[in-house]
């Protein structure tokens, strides 16, 4: 065996990574608890060590897949000599072996950021985040060295591989929505290592939640564009015309997701108000820990789902992780959370409050985040039982069943409304204040404004009574949300003189934070909206045809021009044209087809569809006719209302944290903040 | 078995018509009730039919896909099973019947909403307890004396208007 | 306040750990189980009676296999796993005279079927011993409760589906099995094991 081959890099620098961060993790905790110095030094040291080792790895397996080396195990399970460059590269993540290869990558990064933009701040901190950061990274980097190792050396390689999944060749999503989930899921160890640091520190104020919640909001937006892209992918490559069928493989890329954004917000009353701290600790460890049980869902074999690619050995070892981590946290916060209590009574008592204003009122933002809260945590709650009920009574009842999209639509619906609602009604209130008169005079227009934009749709023809429920909360959050911004403006154009692009600049810049958080309440509508009328108004019909037949579907006049095939190289495709014209108006030719991979018996249906803002035509094969020369194809014809507009969303979040999150130049800011001492809370980055 | 030996040569000396419309020719008028025993009730008007199918389809699980509805999956069983529930409708079978019709051959498993109340009590049961839960820690918030009132009142902004409004601007 | 006895917050500590407890036990249990397993109520049930024609345009009425054990096989041309067990079902059927064999097409053309038994791969000719039965509405599919193929129902003289078989079937699997739906009465469970270990388990 050659000592410098791939597998014995490979394997030398998964070593290293695993041998560093266990040695960084206690240096860490060292570093913590003694306040050494040169213990510090070394766990930094030994994060970079790990990130570079893990980069380091994964380069090496890309290498190795673009190269067509066989004598790694990995390669000759997912890569082929046909396979394009590019897709060797995505298979890195195809199957299960390069998958966690690619969360240690990941984890890497993370871990060199974190430790970087920490930097010599937060002292006391720092080296307990450090701790925990690297104690999960250890776990990881032991998976990728044992279990699940994908640079097993094959001492006789074979001539040529399987290719990866055809499933992940067909469409260019896959290329992008695996490693945006990734991003989210690794990710959610970072606030989980900051939220374990401020218990083992014993300590919370001093700034400490401002790197927590950022570093929630990094991971959370990535999460969201996984979600979004994985939704998209599902509906331009799976055929049925749906983003989202609530599979258990979904549902577990959607708990982390409620959890976080339920923290994100709770976390603001912690700040501003000091509440609901316990509360806001349980919410960032339960999204990590429900990001590990995302990834036991997708992976152990447990669960059946389009994205269980393999079944493996490593459910067991992950299920014994996920076991650690959750008493891990559960005896943190039971043991070690009184500290944080008597802190605050402290911090209290020195400065006789915390909040921005005062007053106690059940009109204010705080108990509209609890609200808020509650509904977010039910829908995470009420997914996750769905997910694991079939699970639950095959194991105490020994029968099987099913929880799909009926249970999940009926608590989801009115759950999701809910929040479109309070996600109106919160940013329309003021902390603390008891001002019914102001509440009024905030949300009434809002309400009036909902009341007009589902009346519109209504006219429309968009008549049915949840719809038109959707539709009045979209246009009350929209108005709610836009009106924080358009009040300050007009109050400082009136009271300063200022003229509107100066006063709306100013406003932007002095609150870019809270407009942040707004702009990501935009991106939630466009989703609320989109789906409230596909699933609404979505319509479906199949038809037989025949070559020159034309049928009305929709406002549509479709013919069947025809069947070809296609020869790609890599796959062949049986193609069948349809010819669409609207209104007389021609609007193309559609090729729904059913694509064949070398490595696959069934063929993959792949549907064609045209976008359009008000409404995307959709066609998936149903039979191609092969046995009659294509003379005779069954299509089905979906039309979706207003689908592509849920593709904006995440764009859209993004954006909201691009601006929250975009570095701040320090200057004289403390002189235009308002006198309030919530400084000292942390809310001031 | 001999018989079926014996039929099996005779076809195959017959041999198969050529590429006829297949299914027209293999196809008996069916005999009897759809459901065997049970008569169907008055049939829906006819255009209201195809949306009928679709919803009982939405509620019944494709056993040859990956958790989807028989409505939606476009794999050529769950068009046959949707093409079923729209004969059974078309006859005038209701939701409940076609329901059933489909447990008895794959059990409970078919159904994409369990016929469990748990799943309907527990949800609500939580949802009860957390909403309750927030409305008792706000009674309780709202009564603490609240040092910042105190705090406040001492302060006197110039402009209380804009000041709030500035104010509020932060996070 | 200087034990820290008093200090542990017992609602986290407890809810915690039952919820710890409860997910990694519910969890654990899935490791057991195969996701991908389909139920079918109708094993144990009276089998749906039919009337349909075979591949041949013969009428084949289920009242007139009664008395008999039925073997019932569905498989369809573009099923991998059927051209596994394809042999088995071509040859074996002679060492059951006492036993009727019966195939059923299944989301399949007839047309592509009748090519496909009367096509021969590598000198062997493809024919069946026994006619297969057109399902042109999936109605026979869905009476016996079939989640792919090839799946194979064993029915006992009374009429009674006595076992289905999923996956390919092999010789000794196939014995077993027509053992079941010959016996009358009670069953040995040793019989039962042979046919269908998951279920003797």
């Amino acid at each position: 065996m050659n000592p410098f081959s791939i597998s014995m890099l490979g394997r030398g620098l998964v070593l290293i990574a695993l041998l560093l961060a266990t040695t960084g993790s206690f240096a860490g905790y060292l570093a913590g608890s003694r306040r050494d110095r040169r213990a510090w030094l070394y766990a930094r040291n030994a994060a970079y060590g790990f990130s570079a080792s893990m980069i380091g790895a994964n380069l090496l397996m890309i290498y190795a897949l673009v190269t067509k080396d066989f004598s790694v195990k990995y390669v000759t399970q997912v890569g082929s000599l046909a396979t394009p460059p590019l897709i060797s590269v995505v298979s890195l993540w195809s199957s299960l072996e390069g998958s966690i290869l690619f969360w240690g990558g990941i984890l890497g990064v993370y871990v060199a950021l974190t430790v970087w933009s920490l930097g010599e701040k937060h002292k006391e901190f720092a080296p307990w985040a450090l701790h925990v950061l690297l104690a999960i990274s250890v776990f990881f980097a032991f998976l990728i060295a044992s279990v699940a190792d994908p640079f097993h050396y094959v001492p006789n390689p074979p001539m040529d591989g399987p290719g990866p999944n055809p499933l992940l060749q067909n469409h260019w999503l896959m290329a992008v929505h695996p490693p945006m989930l990734y991003l989210g899921y690794v990710g959610m160890s970072v606030p989980f290592s900051l939220i374990c640091a401020a218990l083992l520190a014993g300590r919370f104020e001093s700034g400490w939640m401002g790197p927590v919640r950022n570093w929630m909001l990094i991971p959370w937006t990535f999460l969201s564009f996984g979600i979004m892209l994985g939704g998209w992918w599902s509906y331009a490559v799976l055929g049925w015309g749906g983003a989202w069928a609530w599979d258990p493989v979904e549902n577990a890329s959607f708990h982390p997701w409620l959890t976080g954004t339920a923290f994100l917000h709770s976390a603001m009353v912690l700040q501003r108000r000091g509440r609901m701290r316990d509360w806001t600790l349980v919410l960032g460890m339960a999204t990590f820990l429900l990001t590990l049980l995302g990834t036991f869902m997708t992976r152990s074999g447990v669960f059946n789902s389009v994205h269980s690619f393999t079944q493996s050995s490593i459910g067991p070892v992950f299920l014994v992780f996920i076991a650690v981590v959750f008493l891990y946290s559960v005896l943190l916060l039971a043991f070690r959370s009184h500290l944080l209590d008597e802190e605050a009574e402290q911090v209290a008592q020195s400065i006789g409050t915390r909040g921005g204003g005062g007053g106690r009122s059940i009109l204010s933002r705080e108990i509209a985040i609890a609200v808020q809260n509650v509904l977010f945590a039910m829908f995470a709650f009420t997914v996750l039982l769905g997910t694991l009920f079939p699970l639950i009574v095959e194991w105490t009842q020994g029968r099987q069943l099913s929880v799909g999209e009926p249970y999940f639509d009926r608590w989801g619906l009115p759950l999701g409304l809910g929040i479109t609602f309070m996600m109106g009604v919160g940013p329309a209130l003021p902390w603390g204040r008891h001002d019914p008169a102001a509440a009024t005079r905030r949300l009434g227009p809002a309400v009036v404004v909902g009341i007009v934009f589902a009346g519109f749709w209504g006219a429309l023809g968009y008549t049915k009574p949840f719809t038109l429920l959707a539709l009045f909360t979209i246009g009350f959050a929209l108005w709610a949300n836009l009106h924080e911004f358009v009040e300050p403006v007009w109050a400082r154009m009136k009271a300063r003189q200022e003229p509107m692009h100066l006063a709306m600049s100013r406003v932007f810049v002095r609150a870019r934070r809270r407009f942040g958080g707004h702009t990501a309440h935009y991106g939630v509508l466009f989703a609320v909206f989109a789906l409230a009328l596909t699933k609404g108004y979505r319509a479906e019909k199949d038809f037989t045809m025949t070559v020159g037949e034309t049928v009305d579907f929709d406002s549509y006049q479709v013919t069947y021009a025809g069947y070809e095939n296609v020869d790609e190289g890599f796959r062949t495709a049986e193609v069948a044209n349809f010819h669409v014209v609207r209104n007389g108006r021609e609007v193309g030719t559609f090729g729904p087809r059913m694509n064949h991979y070398p490595t696959q018996m069934q063929p993959i249906v792949t549907p064609a569809i045209h976008e359009r803002p008000t409404g995307d035509l959709y066609f998936s094969l149903i039979d191609i006719g092969t046995n009659n020369g294509g003379q005779k194809v069954v299509v089905r014809m979906i039309h979706q209302p207003y689908q592509m507009w849920l593709w904006f969303s995440a764009p859209i979040i993004a954006l909201g944290t691009l601006i929250s999150l975009w570095p701040e130049r320090e200057r004289g800011r403390s002189a235009s903040r308002s006198p309030a001492p919530h400084v000292v809370a942390g809310s001031a980055k | 078995m001999i018989t079926f030996f014996a039929l099996w040569a005779l076809g195959a000396a017959v041999a198969a018509p050529e590429g006829g419309p297949g299914a027209e020719i293999e196809e008996l008028p069916t005999e009897g009730d759809l459901i065997p025993g049970i008569p169907p009730g008055p049939p829906p008007p006819p255009e209201q039919v195809q949306q009928i199918a679709y919803e009982i389809g939405l509620q019944l699980r494709c056993p040859v896909c990956q958790g989807l509805s028989v409505a939606d999956s476009t794999s050529n069983a769950a068009v046959q099973m949707q093409n079923m529930i729209r004969k059974l409708v078309a006859a005038g079978y209701d939701e409940p019947q076609i329901k059933e019709f489909f447990v008895q051959r794959y059990g409970e498993w078919i159904l994409l909403a369990p016929r469990s109340g748990l799943l309907w009590l527990v949800p609500g049961l939580g949802l009860g307890l957390g909403l309750g839960r927030a409305g008792y820690a706000m009674m309780k918030y709202r009564r603490e004396p609240d040092p910042a009132a105190i705090a406040e009142g001492s302060r006197a902004p110039r402009d209380r208007y804009e000041q709030r409004l500035l104010e509020q601007l932060e996070d | 306040m200087s034990s820290s006895q008093t200090k542990v917050k017992w609602p986290i500590l407890v809810g915690g750990l039952a919820v710890v407890g409860a997910l990694v036990l519910v969890l654990a249990s899935g490791f057991g189980i195969d996701p991908k397993y389909i139920p079918t109520a109708t094993v144990g049930h009276e089998a749906a009676t039919f009337r349909l024609k075979d591949l041949q345009g013969n009428v084949i009425d289920f009242e007139s296999l009664r008395g008999r054990p039925v073997v019932l096989n569905f498989w369809s041309t573009w099923c991998g796993p059927c051209k596994m067990e394809h042999p088995v079902l071509q040859n074996e059927p002679q060492h059951y005279p006492d036993v009727t064999f019966l195939g059923a097409l299944y989301s399949d053309e007839a047309d592509a079927a009748r090519r496909f038994l009367a096509s021969s791969r590598g000198g062997r000719p493809l024919a069946l011993p026994y006619p297969t039965l057109v399902d042109p509405d999936g109605r026979l599919a869905l009476d016996y409760g079939v989640s792919g193929v090839p799946e194979t129902y064993f029915i006992n003289r009374d009429g009674r589906i006595v076992h289905k078989h999923i996956a390919p079937i092999d010789p000794p699997t196939l014995l077993a099995c027509i053992e079941l739906a010959r016996a009358q009465g009670e069953v040995a469970p040793q019989a039962v094991a042979a046919c269908d270990p998951e279920r003797a388990r």
